[in-house]
């Protein structure tokens, strides 16, 4: 007799009486379970948010002006973008005052005189260029 | 009531249509079980983890086949993920692995006992992947269109792997048998001297 033939013939077995209680009772505690880690999962998604919207907030408003984070501050300045324009002339003063050289470049723009006195002729084009190889982060424009 | 509308009050968590299911698969699932890990225990919660998966995953079942199938291929999956736990875990010789056949919660078989063990043994031999189609074949009675269904792939690839799966069992009974005439043989001439 081949072996899968035997296989067809051998007795089969049953679940156990109790075994759809179990069934229930599992059902029941995963369940349970199921909402506990929603629960979890809510309130880690709650804090993270809250976290994120934390540093945010500390990263945008001051911190870095204040010092708290200064590989932050040098790399604005690295950059030159170190927010002079959103320093009110007095704070200027106060860092050329510091003795930090500053060589502030402040241009308003007449649209109408521009525009009233225009001519054919070429116009005169300053570029302001960095003369000096000594320091590179000390002239803000 | 049809399975198909079972399944559909299941999916809104009703759960008498899952109290129903359960009644009409369980002793199935069970026993499939059972042919494919060789514990009986073991069987009997893997059966229940098949039905909470059923109850749980519900919504996910599409009735372009019939339910039957739908649960097997939960328990085939359950079934071979923890053959593979096993496997890392755990390497044990058969001789140790209880044998439900000889410990009672098997009832008297038909065929001969020591030859059910050797099937038993025979069969925990064999890799899950020929394992399951031979096990749904040759004990649950599916034909191969519904085993590829069941186990998601072509009808050829099922072919093969019964015909794989049966050639390999046959060779393991063959030399389980001829090491049993042999120890028989053994033990004959031994009592002729005596």
């Amino acid at each position: 007799m081949e072996g899968h033939e035997i296989l067809g013939k051998v007795k089969k077995v049953g679940a156990p009486p109790d075994f759809e209680e179990r069934v229930f009772y599992g059902l029941r505690e995963a369940r349970k379970e199921r909402a506990r880690r929603r629960a979890t999962f809510r309130y880690a998604l709650a804090g993270a948010a809250a976290l994120l919207l934390a540093g945010y907030v500390m990263i945008d408003r001051g911190l870095p002006q204040k010092g708290i984070f200064p590989w932050f501050a040098g790399k604005d300045a690295a950059m030159g973008t170190d927010r002079l324009e959103t320093q009110d002339p007095s704070s200027l003063r106060e860092r050329e005052e510091a003795g930090r050289p500053l060589v502030p470049v402040l241009e308003t723009v007449d649209y109408a005189g521009e525009f009233r006195h225009s001519s054919h002729e070429p116009r005169t084009v300053y570029i302001l260029e960095q003369v000096s190889d000594v320091r590179t982060s000390g002239i803000t424009y | 009531m049809d399975e198909q509308e079972l399944i559909r009050r299941v999916q809104d968590g009703d759960e008498w249509a899952f109290g129903r299911i359960m009644t009409l698969y369980k002793d199935r699932i069970v026993n499939y079980l059972y042919h494919f890990s060789g514990d009986y225990q073991k069987a009997v919660e893997l059966a229940q983890e098949t039905f909470l998966r059923v109850y749980f995953k519900a919504g996910k079942y599409r009735p372009i086949g019939p339910l039957s199938s739908w649960i097997y291929t939960i328990a085939s999956n359950l079934a071979k993920t923890d053959a593979r736990k096993s496997r890392r875990t755990a390497a044990v010789s058969l001789e140790d692995i209880p044998n439900d056949f000889l410990s009672g919660t098997f009832h008297e078989d038909p065929v001969d006992p020591g030859l059910s063990r050797n099937l038993r043994e025979a069969l925990d031999e064999l890799h899950p992947r020929y394992r399951i189609p031979v096990v749904l074949k040759d004990v649950e009675g599916f034909s191969q269109e519904e085993i590829a269904r069941i186990i998601d792939r072509p009808v050829g690839t099922v072919k093969a792997r019964i015909s794989r799966g049966r050639d390999q069992l046959k060779k393991k009974l063959e030399k389980a048998l001829a090491g049993r005439a042999a120890q028989a043989e053994k033990e004959v001439s031994q009592h002729g001297r005596a």
